[in-house]
């Protein structure tokens, strides 16, 4: 069942599904983000945490992407379950 | 009749290894103009046409942020492209699709390479071909590029269409949806009005570049007459459509496009199962979290350990086979200017860099076949971390790690690093690593003050204080020079795969021959004139060289055995050249540049002959090796211990009459560690970098750095009561 | 013996040439010279 509250991909744990609400980044990293797949409605899963702790690793689009904390923060998330 | 054909895709899709089974051997690396960007472009013959191929850095897309991109989509937008073969990575289709869409907006026919199909298919994916090309509108070949499945197809269908014969390629293009494609209408109207700018590319993918805000092309369009009418529709267009849609521009078109892909890929391929790839089951190991870190470090561990021994064979023959060169140069040809520059000179200078290419070219290649593997991506992943308290990107990490064996090869693979400043930053900050030249330095100088265990001590502390400047100089430079949002770090992990070794051999060659040239032309030149500085005006003395042919011949009349007149001999070379070396202009300069080093190297103003350090530092200059036996020639003694001793008579000399105590030789150290890299990584800044501006930059700084550092040393050592 | 100081002047003349015209093409042409370390002065080839 999806919760209507947005969150920051960010807070998303190892394991966890979410739906893109917004990309709420600005500038090259907005565009590159649009263009790696981070649209309106995507649905992501995140992989796993690095060794130190940042980047994630997520699954989108059937393909793996890493992404550091400040950057997944600027994204808008619904948790999926 | 030749034909053109530009090869564009994402990255990791597999389109090198493409290009080498179409080109062959025949094909030529350079760079963009303007650019550090490799530019590969090679030819093949199919039924009597010559098609060229070049092939484009991989893009995610063409909005022309980073110099890839830029590069590729000038370059697919200019005239010279008759077509257009974009390659596919099957197993990753709509991602892939995304960039299609724009090629397919550049207005030249396009052919698709469906690569990879193997990969696909191990994942349960299934790709219905007559199905995809119609809904592409151009023809579409299946590839396995590292198997060279396909190829022979693909050639064959390129020839065809060189030759105009087929109309497989119709002009597809994504629909934006009505209101979008009503705003691009009205924005072609007004840029139609320069014709200047509707032929240099086709209007309507100015268009969508507008409303994706994208910066090139506002600037292209400001430079054009019909400037106002064009930005008044554009702000009247985003004035409709972001509250009409929902959402700017920028974001509106990505979703139709990644609609199209999807829609596309829905119509054509089988879902993926999702079972655990090999990948993900590789990863659960590779990215562990406790286990992840130690696998990387040994992996690094195996690969240097694989370059030093592997290369150490050709490394010997190289420094035999130099030393034959050099001792056949000293014997056959006579005495004089030409023999001293080729034999105290060229020969030594060149010789130390030039042993180590073997084992640069085998630590290239394993980085390069890691790369291609997929594993660097990983590495990247783990190291970020760190890296971004340096203020660099998880990619720098390699550069680093290579330094520690030579700083040359280091700065090429800063390549790697896709955003300029963090790779401009990573090479001005590489050199700080404790190159195996400096290591030499240390070992002897370490050797002669400190007890072995000691020594060994300080020699690791070397090291970290070499990591330790890196990071702060990586942070300095980013908030001085480069301050300004982090470029994003956002990274695809790729499918893990097997290269093919072919591709791997060339990359190592190629990089092997880059390397070569280096020592070839700034070394020698470098080297020729170090030699002058240091052997004139001595060597052009007739009555020095008489005496020294006199000695000679005096210590062969007293026909002693061997092993002692060899000893005689060459006691009396290194007087003689150390009587040159000592009176040369280098050594004028070492004096008048002494009290500015007095600090660090003779702070009580004790030692006499300290501007002799100033000589040998000169020598570094050229190749950090060569420090080491510049000293011996100044001082007199033979860098290789006796049988038995434990020190050479080099470092006897040091420790007894040169003045230096423990505290100045560190002192030395860190100065040796900091100062100006060797012309070899000064040329690879140079290269890499873009200019000699940041060459002299990193030169400047490293005398500063070194100077302050070393200073710090000797004070702190004083204040802490060390003599 | 002044053959050798031949060989020996001219070498030692083109290396500092060398440096100074490499170093004269970068500052003509901005920072967009990347070729005389590549192996090639693209003011003597054409582009």
């Amino acid at each position: 069942m999806t919760q209507n509250l947005s969150i920051p991909l960010s807070d998303l744990q190892p394991g966890d599904q979410g739906e893109v609400v917004q990309v709420k980044a600005q500038g090259p990293i907005r565009q590159r983000l649009l263009e790696m797949g981070f649209i309106r409605g995507v649905r992501l899963r995140v992989e796993k945490l690095a060794p130190l702790g940042d980047p994630m690793e997520l699954v989108i689009k059937g393909y793996h992407l890493s992404l550091r904390r400040d950057e997944s923060a600027c994204i808008l998330v619904h948790r999926v379950a | 009749m030749s034909l053109t054909i530009a090869l564009a895709g994402n990255p990791n899709c597999g389109k090198t290894t493409l290009f080498n089974a179409l080109t062959g051997a025949r094909h030529h690396v350079g760079n963009w103009p303007g650019v550090t960007v490799e530019r590969r472009s090679g030819s093949f013959e199919q039924d009597g046409l010559t098609l060229e191929v070049v092939d484009l850095p991989g893009t995610y897309s063409l909005a022309a942020r980073s110099a890839d991109e830029r590069v590729a989509a000038q370059f697919l937008a200019s005239p010279e492209v008759d077509l257009v073969l974009n390659v596919l990575d099957a197993s990753n289709l709509e991602r892939n699709l995304y960039l299609s869409t724009q090629l397919l907006e550049l207005g030249k026919p396009v052919a698709f390479v469906l690569n990879m199909v193997d990969d696909a298919e191990n994942r349960g994916v299934r790709i219905d071909l007559p199905a995809l090309e119609m809904l592409l509108g151009g023809p579409v070949i299946p590839t396995v590029g590292n198997r060279e499945q396909g190829i022979p197809e693909l050639k064959a269908l390129l020839a065809t269409l060189g030759r105009g014969e087929s109309t497989r390629c119709r002009r597809i293009t994504v629909d934006y949806g009505h209101d979008i494609e009503g705003e691009l209408a009205k924005l072609e109207t007004e840029i139609c009005r320069d014709e200047q700018l509707e032929a240099s590319m086709p209007p309507r993918w100015l268009a969508l570049q507008l409303l994706e805000n994208n910066a090139d092309a506002k600037r292209v369009v400001g430079e054009s007459h019909a400037a106002e009418a064009i930005s008044q529709q554009l702000a009247k267009s985003f004035a409709f459509l972001e509250p009409h849609l929902g959402a700017d521009g920028a974001t509106l078109i990505a979703e139709r496009r990644y609609g199209f892909a999807h829609g596309l890929v829905k119509e054509v391929a089988t879902a993926q199962d999702d079972r655990r790839t090999p990948t993900a089951r590789l990863d659960a190991l590779l990215t562990h979290r406790w286990l992840g870190i130690p696998i990387f470090v040994g992996i690094l561990a195996l690969v240097y350990s694989l370059s030093f021994i592997l290369g150490k064979i050709p490394q010997d023959w190289i420094a035999e086979g130099f030393k034959a060169l050099s001792d056949f140069a000293g014997a056959r040809l006579p005495a004089g200017e030409l023999t001293s520059l080729l034999v105290d000179g060229v020969i030594p200078g060149v010789s130390a860099v030039i042993v180590f290419v073997p084992v640069i070219m085998i630590l290239m290649g394993c980085i390069a076949f890691l790369e291609d593997t997929g594993y660097m991506a990983r590495a990247a992943f783990i190291m970020d971390r760190l890296m971004h308290v340096m203020g660099l990107h998880g990619k720098s990490f390699i550069p680093l790690i290579m330094g520690s064996g030579c700083n040359v090869p280091a700065i090429q693979a800063a390549r790697t690093i896709e955003s300029p400043q963090d790779r401009l930053i990573t090479i001005l900050v590489t050199p700080l690593v404790s190159c195996s030249a400096r290591l030499q330095v240390y070992i002897v100088i370490a050797g002669t003050f400190f007890t072995p265990f000691k020594a060994a001590l300080v020699i690791i502390a070397m090291h970290f204080l070499g990591l330790g400047l890196a990071v702060l100089m990586g942070r300095m430079l980013r908030s001085v020079l480069f301050s300004g949002p982090s470029s994003p770090f956002v990274m695809e992990l790729p499918p893990y795969r097997l290269p093919v070794l072919k591709a791997t051999l060339i990359h190592m060659w190629e990089k092997g021959s880059i390397f070569l040239t280096r020592a070839g032309t700034t070394i020698f030149a470098g080297a020729t004139l170090i030699w002058f500085l240091s052997r004139y005006p001595g060597i052009a003395n007739r009555e020095w060289t008489a005496q020294y042919q006199d000695q000679r011949q005096a210590v062969q009349a007293l026909k002693l055995p061997a092993a002692e007149a060899e000893d005689r001999l060459k006691a009396l070379q290194l007087a003689h050249e150390s009587r040159i070396v000592n009176t040369s202009l280098a050594a004028r300069l070492g004096q008048k540049v002494e009290p500015v080093l007095r600090p660090i190297l003779d702070p009580d103003h004790k030692r006499a002959e300290a501007w002799k350090d100033v000589i040998a530092l000169t020598a570094g200059f050229v190749a950090k090796e060569i420090v080491v036996s510049t000293m011996a020639v100044i001082h007199q003694a033979s860098e290789e211990p006796k049988e038995g001793e434990r020190l050479s008579p080099l470092q006897v000399a040091l420790r007894d009459n040169s003045g230096l105590s423990p505290l100045t030789a560190l002192a030395f150290m860190v100065f040796t560690l900091i100062y100006t890299p060797c012309l070899g990584t000064i040329a690879m800044i140079r290269r890499e970098a873009g200019s000699w501006g940041w060459a002299g930059f990193t030169i400047v700084y490293g005398l500063v750095l070194g100077w302050g550092l070393a200073w710090v040393t000797v004070a702190a050592g004083r204040a802490l009561g060390f003599a | 013996m002044s053959l050798q100081i031949l060989l020996a002047a001219s070498a030692v003349s083109w290396s500092a040439f060398y440096f100074l015209r490499c170093a004269y093409q970068d500052l003509k042409a901005g920072s967009a010279c990347s070729h005389c370390s590549s192996g090639g002065c693209p003011a003597a080839k054409r582009r």
